[in-house]
């Protein structure tokens, strides 16, 4: 499968064929079409929330650092990397 | 007709299942009917088929040539329409597997294939893949005292009031190939074949059947593995529900029948409540009393 390059004006949101519960600190996910599971830690977990609306990668940084002690490049850095991993798992929906 | 109790359910069938643990409810039936009769040949539209069977919300059927048809419907109804001169232990094997496991889907019961006993804790649940020993060690346990809950298909309730999930009980003997038998030292109180042309046997429960739902303490997922050396290490909830889904009685049969969600959430508020536990075994020399101290030690101590 071709590898979706993220741009700062990509739209994500979560894809609607994905099952999540929270168990305890951790979000359980399971892609339907995949039959793959994952976990999620907390700010993982925050990211999977904001993402129930359509987000891009600036949106999402710019919320997260509303709510977590991090520098704006380290942010930007660590959550295309996650996002990038979201979409190679076909978590999300791109456009 | 006959009537059983078996996971959580009553059953009115018109086939004798010795399997199963009779009882007696009166004349309105019960929750589930078994019939002999006659069954369509496919579903129309099916949302899932495979070689052997065709599922869609409500509606399964089972196609087995040379032995018979099984149509499974709403969760509460099986008819079979058998093939000439099959065995009633081969239909009776495949009714109270697939065709059960599918109707306990429609019902949206979690099914685990494996065994269970009570325990001092509470119930525990021993999953694996075929012939990686549950049966063996479910009679091992009978031979020590335990109450067996479950062979092969064991049911599970998640309890609203005290938020924890039940084991059902409902069967009246386990199935042990024969090799386990002898090193059992079961020869002798194994009492027929489950099916004409397979070596395991049927060995009868010790302790008088009660249908009270038992908490759950733990699960052990069995595999073996090449270390030389044993382990038992509590799984994440992540690793848990895998496990659960992985180790889901006939789960394939989920998609078709449009339950996967439903059984997902089903699983992910047993998870929350039970421990859940890999356990892997030298390659070498499978060990019961082995096994069952390290076990037991675990269950007793977490």
């Amino acid at each position: 499968m071709a590898t979706t390059f993220l741009t700062p004006t990509t739209h994500l949101q979560q894809n609607p064929d994905t099952l999540v519960a929270a168990l305890g600190d951790e979000t359980v996910m399971m892609s339907l079409s995949r039959n793959n599971y994952y976990g999620l830690d907390g700010v993982g977990s925050r990211i999977w929330q904001l993402l129930a609306q359509p987000q891009t990668i600036p949106l999402l940084c710019t919320s997260l650092q509303q709510e977590f002690a991090v520098d704006a490049e380290t942010c930007q850095r660590d959550v295309t990397i996650f996002v990038q991993k979201l979409v190679d798992e076909g978590l999300l929906a791109v456009r | 007709m006959y009537q059983y109790f078996a996971h959580g359910l009553q059953i009115t069938s018109e086939l004798a299942c010795p399997e199963l643990v009779p009882l007696a409810f009166g004349e309105q039936g019960g929750d589930v009917t078994i019939r002999l009769g006659t069954t369509p040949a496919t579903l129309e539209n099916p949302t899932n088929e495979s070689v052997l069977y065709q599922a869609k919300p409500n509606q399964f059927l089972l196609n087995l040539d040379q032995i018979g048809r099984f149509w499974v419907c709403d969760g509460k109804q099986i008819t079979i329409e058998p093939a000439p001169a099959t065995p009633e232990d081969t239909i009776r094997l495949f009714l109270l597997g697939s065709a059960l496991g599918a109707l306990l889907h429609q019902r949206g019961q979690v099914i685990l294939h494996g065994s269970a006993v009570a325990t001092a804790r509470g119930a525990v649940i021993f999953v694996g893949p075929s012939g990686v020993g549950k049966s063996t060690l479910a009679a091992a346990l009978q031979q020590q005292g335990y109450r067996v809950l479950a062979d092969d298909v064991c049911s599970l309730v998640y309890d609203e009031a005290t938020q924890q999930a039940q084991v059902l009980p409902g069967l009246a003997h386990l199935k042990i190939w024969a090799d386990a038998a002898e090193q059992l030292e079961l020869t002798g109180a194994v009492t027929r074949r489950v099916r004409p042309e397979l070596e395991k046997y049927a060995l009868p429960l010790h302790s008088p059947f009660d249908p009270t739902p038992v908490c759950v303490h733990a699960v052990y997922v069995l595999k073996t593995s090449n270390l030389d050396e044993w382990q038992i290490e509590p799984l994440t909830p992540r690793q848990k529900m895998e496990a659960l889904v992985t180790n889901t009685y006939r789960q394939h049969f989920l998609a078709g029948l449009g339950m996967r969600q439903q059984h997902f959430q089903q699983l992910t508020r047993i998870t929350g409540a039970i421990r859940v536990c890999r356990v892997t075994r030298p390659p070498a020399g499978f060990c019961v009393p082995a096994l069952i101290e390290r076990l037991s030690t675990d269950w007793m101590g977490a």
